[in-house]
């Protein structure tokens, strides 16, 4: 006998978000997805940004960002150029995982993917997204849009699945709202209808995925739903509890709109878990979650893909089936990247280098090793694909079109429309960019940035833009442009004023004019901390957090500055607040074992290293400071442990290797390891620099005669102490200070590279030192906190070094002479 | 499919639930109906 194959099936329930579904299973009110979640794994599924659907459900089908994969956002220009039509499945420049399997034998069905239409001719059953929409009333024909379904002899039975909103009855209706029966004036308003015809959509789509999913055979099966999302961009904000600004009939006409679609989408999923068999693994994913707590906005931007701040950055994850691990584990890291991979290495299938995602081993109960090819798009096979005549760039086809217009070849296009064109087009440009950036990619993301702001110098262009140059450090550019897009910010603030004043019927959630309000003053805080003025940085993130309550973010932001200020119970209220707005902020937990470590309460710090790991498993930094941690507690195999994790996670980071260095050495003396550690080192540290810190100014003519006499060149020019002021924007000057001596301040020393080894002449500050002091003079208390603050400051940088070489000095001059100060010259 | 389910014209979320199936059974209810609705128009019409 034969075995039979693996089967997948993939759900995607777009916007479904665990903050909304736990309270529900706790309650009993999602049974079927709770009983999944045990058979199987769960875990959160990181977004990508902008978190736009489109876009997503690409990402997830192709395992890449949108820079590869070609969709940006809802729309695209029609082929004619003279106008927008949704996005369409012809502009995906690379293979969906349905065209992988296709060139591989396998076969497909694929209901409703965004976007999908014109549906590909897979071997299997394709349904485009435009399958579910009814533009006309009930009693008018009800055509199928061409291309939604493939094969096309199969459209006339699938037509009949499809179930129009004007046949949604009462008794559907009243679980999402109940009041729907007895108040006939609710029954007119616009959401009602949205709520109906959302019904109907999601009732149509199942209805498809059932019939496919029994009558027509298949090896892989996708299906995605996007009533979640629209009921809850129809419904969120009455979810409860109410908000004061929340009407309260609104409120008790719709409150039960989020839970009854969640409620529905289980009942769905039982139905399609009953038709499957053994041998099918399922699933169940959404490309990011809803806000639905106190996060949730008051208002939604007046722009375009603005209702998109509702969205969350968290999706949802399940996978559960034959080879999956079982008991409901969790499972960190996810993101939407990973699906494609992942189902290919479950089906013994190799992973594209190219994809930008990768596989979820935890997932499986017995990992086996990954097999990569360099590129699905080249090899060669009927993969389903549309032919390369219908796949094109609409977006280049516009301009070819343009172009044509301008020779004299076609008509001038109306200008109105053009123009909606061209803005369309610039919008495209910004969601790649911001995806661009989002992955890293920040040079292209620059010259994409630069283009459509200067052609158009809207500010949120300009913001990215600024953030972009921010993220490379180009910081004069970035001061530039923040200033001249205050100056914009202050003209359109002014027109939307104005604009405001004449439209005295404004909706209350259409009012701001700002994708989020104070980001330019965001980017600007970030500047200021980046350029190593934390201080001035500090009140203006305290004020846009003040604009942005709930912004995880700017919290975290001002916690770390806090840190960094050892400002460290204020740090751990910031920190906890983050914890507020997002219990599942990994960056909380590491930033509060921080906290907690530099304060010497190393348990605690253990803790919160041990949560942000469990949250996000690949934080090499996390396991590097729960090693710190460990070491001091003197658990040094587990503090070994956690160093290896962490230069596992990044190989090259030589500060943990100094420290298992130093255990390897001294506590736990593993010869083999030993070795190879200071094998690794040998390699990769650059050289040695002599740092002398602690004073900021003496007569440094004599420390250079010192120096000379252990062959080491202290240089104090005035470049050097130039370069080193700016330590922290650039550090690569040090290589050229290998076997000398440079002074560099307190504060400064945390922006050293790890790549060196320090030998450190920590000189006690004038103030403390008897010698320098003058009889009368007396010392304020004012410096006396100065220099514990000083004090406290280099003593944290020190015990966070491994085997660092550090002469303590009160009185330099005299203590040269000495015998220990020649050891510690001599030292290896 | 193991459960039972009672299928009125007013229809229900369950049913929808059900898929494909769901939806035809509750569109023959609904026909008949219609139908059942039409004769006894008809038969208060012929008296």
């Amino acid at each position: 006998m034969t075995k039979k194959r693996n089967k997948v099936l993939l759900i995607g329930w777009d916007a479904a978000d665990w903050k909304v579904i736990f309270p529900l299973i706790e309650q009993g009110k999602m049974p079927t997805l709770s009983s999944l979640i045990n058979r199987g794994v769960y875990g959160r599924l990181q977004t990508l940004d902008p978190p736009l659907s489109p876009m997503l459900w690409t990402s997830i089908a192709t395992g890449m960002r949108a820079d590869k994969h070609g969709i940006g956002g809802f729309i695209e220009p029609t082929p004619n150029g003279d106008g927008l039509r949704p996005v369409t499945s012809t502009s995906r420049k690379v293979k969906a995982i349905w065209n992988i399997l296709n060139q591989e034998g396998y076969k497909s069905n694929v209901v409703a993917w965004w976007p999908s239409n014109p549906a590909e001719p897979i071997n299997g059953v394709m349904v485009s997204n435009l399958y579910q929409v009814a533009k006309k009333s009930l009693t008018e024909n009800w055509e199928m849009p061409s291309g939604t379904v493939h094969p096309e002899s199969l459209s006339e039975v699938m037509k009949e699945f499809r179930i129009h909103p004007q046949e949604i009855t009462l008794a559907m209706a009243h679980p999402f709202v109940p009041n729907i029966a007895t108040d006939l004036e609710l029954r007119k308003e616009k959401r009602t209808f949205g709520i109906l015809k959302t019904i109907a959509n999601a009732a149509t789509v199942h209805a498809a995925s059932t019939y496919l999913q029994t009558e027509h055979e298949w090896d892989f099966m996708a299906v995605y739903h996007d009533a979640i999302d629209h009921f809850s961009h129809l419904a969120m904000r009455y979810f409860p509890p109410r908000r004061p600004q929340i009407d309260e009939k609104e409120f008790n006409d719709f409150k039960d709109v989020v839970e009854a679609a969640y409620r529905f989408h289980d009942m769905m999923l039982e139905r399609t878990l009953e038709l499957i068999d053994d041998n099918t693994t399922v699933i169940l994913i959404s490309d990011h979650g809803f806000h639905s707590d106190e996060q949730r906005p008051l208002k939604i931007p007046h722009e375009p893909s603005g209702p998109a701040i509702e969205h969350s950055p968290y999706g949802i994850f399940v996978m559960a089936g034959a080879g999956i691990r079982t008991g409901g584990k969790q499972i960190a890291g996810a993101s939407v990247l990973d699906i494609s991979p992942t189902i290919l290495h479950y089906l013994d299938l190799p992973v594209g280098k190219d994809m930008d995602g990768k596989v979820l081993l935890p997932c499986f109960e017995n990992p086996k090793p990954i097999k990569f090819i360099d590129s699905w798009e080249q090899i060669e096979g009927n993969s389903g694909m549309h032919n390369e005549m219908l796949r094109e760039d609409p977006w280049a086809a516009q301009e070819a079109l343009q172009q044509l217009v301008e020779l004299g070849y076609i008509e001038e296009l109306d200008d109105d429309k053009l123009n909606q064109v061209e803005r369309a087009k610039r919008e495209n440009k910004y969601y790649i960019a911001r995806n661009l950036l989002n992955g890293k990619k920040v040079n292209e993301a620059i010259e994409m940035l630069l283009e459509i702001y200067n052609e158009s110098k809207i500010l949120r262009y300009g913001q990215r833009l600024a953030f972009a140059y921010l993220s490379k450090k180009m910081y004069r550019r970035c001061a530039d442009l923040i200033q001249e897009l205050k100056q914009i910010a202050h003209e359109d603030q002014v027109k939307f004023y104005q604009n405001k004043l004449k439209d005295k019927d404004s909706d209350v959630f259409k009012n701001i004019e700002f994708e989020e309000p104070m980001y330019l003053e965001f980017i600007e805080g970030l500047l200021l901390l980046a350029i190593n003025k934390p201080q001035d940085a500090l009140p203006i993130l305290e004020k846009v957090q003040q604009k942005n309550q709930n912004n995880l973010q700017v919290a975290l932001q001002i916690a770390q500055i806090l840190n960094q200020r050892k400002r460290y119970s204020e740090s751990e209220i910031q920190f906890n607040k983050a914890l507020e707005i997002d219990s599942k902020s990994q960056h909380a937990h590491y930033g509060l074992g921080i906290s907690y470590l530099r304060r010497g309460n190393n348990d605690m710090a253990i803790e919160h290293f041990l949560s942000a790991i469990d949250l996000d498993f690949y934080m090499p930094n996390a396991h590097f400071y729960l090693g710190q941690a460990l070491f001091k507690k003197e658990l040094y195999e587990d503090a070994t442990s956690a160093f290896e994790v962490a230069v596992r996670l990044k190989p090259g980071m030589t500060k943990a290797h100094k420290w298992l260095l130093e255990i390897y050495k001294t506590k736990l003396r593993n010869e083999e390891k030993l070795n190879f550690t200071l094998n690794f080192l040998k390699n990769n540290i650059v050289g040695e620099i002599t740092l002398i810190t602690g004073i900021d100014n003496c007569d440094w003519s004599l420390v250079e005669s010192v120096l000379l006499k252990y062959k080491i060149p202290f240089c104090f020019d005035a470049l050097t102490r130039d370069k080193v002021t700016n330590l922290h924007i650039r550090n690569t000057f040090l290589h050229d200070y290998t076997g000398k001596a440079i002074h560099v301040p307190n504060h400064l020393l945390s922006a050293l590279p790890t790549n060196f080894t320090y030998r450190v002449i920590y000189l006690n500050s004038d103030l403390m030192n008897r010698n320098t002091r003058s009889e009368n003079q007396t010392i304020h208390l004012n410096d006396l906190e100065k220099y514990e603050r000083q004090r406290e400051k280099i003593e944290t940088w020190i015990s966070s070094q491994a085997g660092l070489k550090v002469f303590y000095s009160n009185d330099f001059l005299s203590e040269i002479e000495q015998v220990d100060f020649e050891e510690f010259m001599n030292e290896n | 499919m193991s459960k039972e389910y009672k299928i009125t014209p007013q229809g229900s979320l369950g049913l929808l639930a059900l898929g494909h199936v769901g939806i035809k059974k509750w569109r023959e209810v609904v026909e008949k109906e219609k139908l059942k609705k039409t004769n006894s128009n008809d038969d208060k019409k012929k008296k």
